[in-house]
């Protein structure tokens, strides 16, 4: 309040007036200031995503052994690069389509198809875009909800070492496409502007992740929790009014498709929206509960452990402190929505690990950046700057030192066989060797019925589109022709694997079982009169190649 | 998705030449979406903006104001508009009342204000035909002030506005100072609160932006400016319908500094239109002001970035129109064309925006509410969401027939008429 009078008129109508900044000069200063402003975080972000990428990248083609949902969601791509259609069969609202519009947007910009050893590794490029990405958002989110450098940097470090999530993330899944945008969701929603701009970007980010996997919607109230508790009261109904809005009209956007189409309802001779959601909700059959040595959920948790059991352990040990915790609830929130959903029940696939995995790592690294910084837990609060005595202090934070390091080194222990493997083990080679054979002694008139993973490789590799049958839609799609009759007649060769074996019940001896032809009656009929000519690989990885001899 | 690519092979020429022009437009129109929308909620866009929304907190006054009442047929309500100026609890205040040599009763009411009270002065405007600007260009020479201030003849001004301009002038060393506008009557007619609700998010928010960004369209009142700067630029351009927006581009241009302040207890009162005829004409000719300021050209010389602004907040009316005269083309189309599903997906896209705005509105409600401690009821809220297709209609034939006006070369002066329905009956009875 210096002014004490009107100043002297300061501008005139004709005069020349200065020239105004040239605004590019002004962006690259801003963000070479910027980067000097976070210089620590910036350095400690680019080696934690090297190492990340290192670890990701080295054998990534190798291990795992490229899988049918792999091959399923790389054949949609290839379909719509190459057919403008959303699928390699008729499209049946199994997903919201996003993720593949992705994928082939990938393998078209980038050729991949052409120039990946196979085609699922061309997918799986993309996978580990999604986790450089991932790594960076992680660490942006991790600082933005207040954990330190400390916090975010071991979040990260979990997230990029732990071998269970080195394994999964470098599957073409769609999960893995879900992740950065999930991640970027809660980053803006942590915004320390609180602006409605970064409500609007979280969003726009919430409704790709869930257009791209629609399980992303379980983690809505964990991402509005932290929007409530980053949002301001001068501005909360706009930011929140938006959030919603947004939100809800870009997802709009997928049964508006489905009306469109004609598919919205439920009617005779097309497939449709409400039939798809009703059978993923209520008529997939269960896997049983996780307790249950006997069911398939319990498989699936066993196959997650003996990746790597520490994750788990650290993540579940975390997750009570972490939702009492304020800086960390909406984090451990997301994690415990999803383990709660495991304990309930219901359909188990074999990738839901995914999602869990980078809420588990701010769950954990959250919890240790509080414990070497306390404060801020609600009615558990530690006035830590109300601790008289520096000694106190510095001897909680050796202590915490010394349990960090026994951490480290236990775990890495733990970790370091594993992630060996997972760089120098082809687990793939016999699924390779698996398609050269076919390639070298199946004649491309014949009628071969696939694994999804070997579908695009063999169309590519001049067998017809309609020759190559994934197993899955036999008896299924009504656009799937097979000249013989009955049908599995026409069947010339089976290309399966010991995962697809399991799932249409298929003997120890290799022969169907009694569900195997009540359940899929032209596999079964087509197993049954099949004799074995070549089989490749070691345990689940394994693949066999079976005649049709009728 | 299914078979687009291959449907647009099938299509004749025409047709996609029609797609492609089609989707233009969509493009558009999803960007005049946005950036309305974005522009409405400035001021909320984070919490550090809404705390610059208000005035500064008053200081000892200063400087000196002279304030200029144009009054045309307006002896119901300008006796209490005077009084309530006179009762600003700002020291140095003179009012200018003008009226036309042709309206004996509302120069008898001026006549009665200056014997009651020596700082007003009466200024008799003979020109023919008469308008606002050369009201205002009358009474220009008689400011003695260092601010001058301009008010409608049924204007409700809140006794300490003055000050805090004052502060606001000196503190932020702007040389224009725009305070903000309210209509009041919401409950008047289903029009009237969506016409009520645009002056909140007009004043409240997007003239904040439109002042950050060194572009800016002045209000008609409650609008100060420094008497030296007016002078300067030779008052008011008096062939313009939009006199007030014209000067906001001149001092534009001529890199005045705006400052825009709301404060919910001192926005200046007004009323709406008292029928929607009354704002199919108000709009009009606002509409038509607009373009005649885009055809003057003053905005040419703003840098590049500006001018780009310019172009398109002034043939905003334009737009409005042509999106007003798609609606019954897109319903057209969506009965005779068969396009590919994706295009049709992508026409909907203007969409998305439109119904954000819509939330929006209703949250603005929400806080219109609250800030000027109203009772809106749920009922009043679904007025709003019904009310929103109707009134973009009407906002689009006014629109339509201001550009028709100003092709065919109609450049009339249709004047808003006021009732006073802003005040409470009783007032009304007490001006009598």
């Amino acid at each position: 309040m210096t002014a004490l009078e009107l100043a002297p008129l300061d501008i005139s109508l004709d005069g020349p007036r200065p020239a105004p900044p040239d605004p590019r000069r002004g962006l690259v200063r801003r963000v070479a200031g910027w980067l000097l402003g976070h210089k620590v975080d910036v350095a400690l972000v680019t080696v934690l995503t090297l190492v990340g990428a290192l670890v990701h990248a080295i054998g990534m083609t190798g291990s795992p052994a490229r899988f049918d949902d792999e091959g399923t969601y790389t054949a949609y791509a290839w379909a719509v690069q190459n057919w403008h259609t959303l699928g390699h069969y008729t499209y049946w609202y199994a997903h919201p389509p996003l993720g593949w519009l992705q994928i082939s947007a990938w393998t078209w910009v980038t050729d991949g198809f052409d120039r990946a050893p196979y085609a699922v590794a061309a997918v799986r490029e993309l996978m580990f875009v999604a986790k450089l990405v991932s790594i960076v958002l992680l660490y942006g989110l991790g600082r933005r909800l207040g954990f330190g450098r400390l916090g975010a940097a071991a979040a990260v470090a979990i997230f990029a070492l732990s071998p269970l999530a080195v394994y999964f993330t470098r599957a073409a899944l769609l999960d893995n496409i879900v992740t950065p945008w999930l991640l970027a969701a809660f980053f803006f929603a942590a915004s320390p502007r609180r602006s409605v701009a970064a409500a609007v970007a979280s969003a726009a980010s919430f409704a790709v992740a869930v257009l791209t996997k629609e399980t992303a919607l379980l983690y809505l109230p964990a991402l509005v929790l932290l929007l409530w508790q980053h949002t301001d009261r001068r501005n909360r109904r706009f930011t929140l009014g938006l959030f919603g809005a947004t939100f809800t009209v870009l997802c709009a956007g997928y049964p508006l498709y489905a009306v469109l189409k004609n598919e919205l309802l439920i009617g005779e001779g097309h497939v449709s929206l409400l039939w798809a959601v009703r059978w993923q909700l209520f008529e997939r059959t269960g896997s049983g509960s996780i307790f249950d040595p006997g069911s398939t959920a319990h498989a699936v948790l066993h196959s997650w452990l003996v990746q790597d059991s520490w994750l788990p352990k650290l993540a579940l040990a975390a997750v009570v402190p972490g939702l009492l915790i304020r800086r960390t609830r909406a984090v451990a929130a997301a994690f415990a929505i999803q383990v709660a959903q495991l304990l309930r029940g219901g359909y188990l696939p074999y990738p839901y690990v995914i999602a869990m995995i980078p809420f588990a790592a701010l769950t954990v690294g959250g919890v240790l950046g509080w414990l070497w910084h306390p404060g801020g837990a609600g009615w558990m609060a530690v006035r830590w700057a109300a601790i008289p005595w520096a000694a106190v202090r510095r001897g909680w934070r050796a202590c915490l030192v010394v349990a960090c390091v026994a951490a480290v080194v236990v775990v890495g222990q733990a970790w370091r066989p594993a992630l060996a493997d997972l760089r120098t083990n082809d687990r793939d080679a016999g699924k390779a060797q698996a398609l050269a054979w076919v390639r070298a002694n199946v004649p491309t008139s014949a009628y071969v019925v696939v694994d999804d993973a070997y579908w695009v490789d063999l169309v590519r590799a001049g067998y017809p589109a309609d020759h190559v049958i994934w197993f899955t839609k036999l008896d299924v799609d009504k656009d799937v022709k097979l000249p013989g009759s009955p049908p599995w007649k026409g069947i010339d060769y089976l290309l399966l694997d010991q995962q697809d074996d399991l799932s249409l019940h298929v003997q120890a001896d290799g022969k169907p079982s009694k569900d195997t032809l009540r359940l899929f009656l032209t596999v079964g009929e087509a197993l049954r009169h099949a004799r074995p000519v070549a089989r490749f690989g070691v345990g689940l990885d394994s693949v066999s190649i079976r005649q049709v001899v009728p | 998705m299914g078979g687009a690519a291959r449907g647009l092979q099938g299509a004749g020429v025409t047709q996609v030449m029609f797609m492609g022009g089609y989707l233009l437009l969509t493009v558009a129109l999803l960007l005049v979406a946005i950036t309305t929308l974005a522009w409405m909620m400035d001021s909320w866009r984070t919490p550090r903006a809404v705390g610059q929304m208000a005035f500064p907190e008053p200081d000892s006054p200063k400087l000196s104001f002279s304030l200029i009442v144009p009054a045309r047929h307006e002896e119901a309500v300008l006796a209490d508009t005077v009084r309530r100026l006179l009762r600003q609890d700002h020291p140095a205040v003179q009012v200018l009342v003008v009226v036309g040599d042709d309206d004996p009763g509302t120069a008898a009411v001026a006549e009665r204000l200056a014997r009651e009270d020596g700082r007003v002065t009466v200024v008799v405007d003979d020109s023919t035909p008469k308008n606002k600007p050369k009201a205002l260009n009358r009474a220009l020479p008689y400011c003695t002030g260092q601010i001058t201030g301009v008010f409608d003849a049924e204007d409700e001004v809140a006794p300490a506005l003055l000050r805090h301009v004052d502060t606001c002038f000196r503190v932020t060393g702007a040389h224009v100072v725009q305070g903000g506008v309210q209509l009041m009557n919401y409950r008047t007619g289903w029009w009237a609160l969506r016409n009520t609700l645009e002056y909140f998010f007009w004043f409240a928010s997007r003239l904040h932006f439109h002042a950050r960004s060194g572009f800016i369209p002045l209000g008609g009142n409650t609008v100060f400016l420094r008497t030296d700067l007016l002078t300067l630029a030779g008052g008011w351009d008096v062939n313009c319908l939009a006199e007030d927006c014209e000067l906001g581009i001149r001092l534009s241009v001529a890199g005045a500094r705006v400052e825009v302040a709301y404060s919910p207890e001192l926005a200046t009162r007004e009323e709406t239109p008292p029928t929607l005829r009354g704002l199919v004409r108000q709009r009009t000719r606002w509409n038509q002001g607009y373009l005649q300021v885009l055809r003057k050209g003053e905005w040419k010389k703003l840098p590049r970035a500006k001018r780009l602004m310019a172009r398109y907040l002034l043939a905003m009316p334009f737009m409005q129109a042509l999106s007003g005269a798609l609606v019954p083309l897109s319903v057209l189309t969506m009965v005779l064309l068969k396009a590919p599903v994706l295009f049709v997906l992508l026409t909907f896209l203007p969409l998305a925006p439109t119904l954000a705005t819509l939330v929006v509105e209703v949250v603005g409600l929400a806080e219109f509410n609250r800030m000027f401690a109203l009772e809106v009821r749920v009922r009043d809220y679904l007025k709003l969401v019904a009310g929103s297709v109707p009134y973009q209609l009407v906002l689009a034939f006014a629109a339509m027939r201001a550009s028709v006006r100003e092709l065919r070369g109609e450049h009339g002066w249709e004047k808003t008429e006021h009732v006073g329905a802003h005040r409470g009956e009783l007032e009304l009875e007490g001006v009598r």
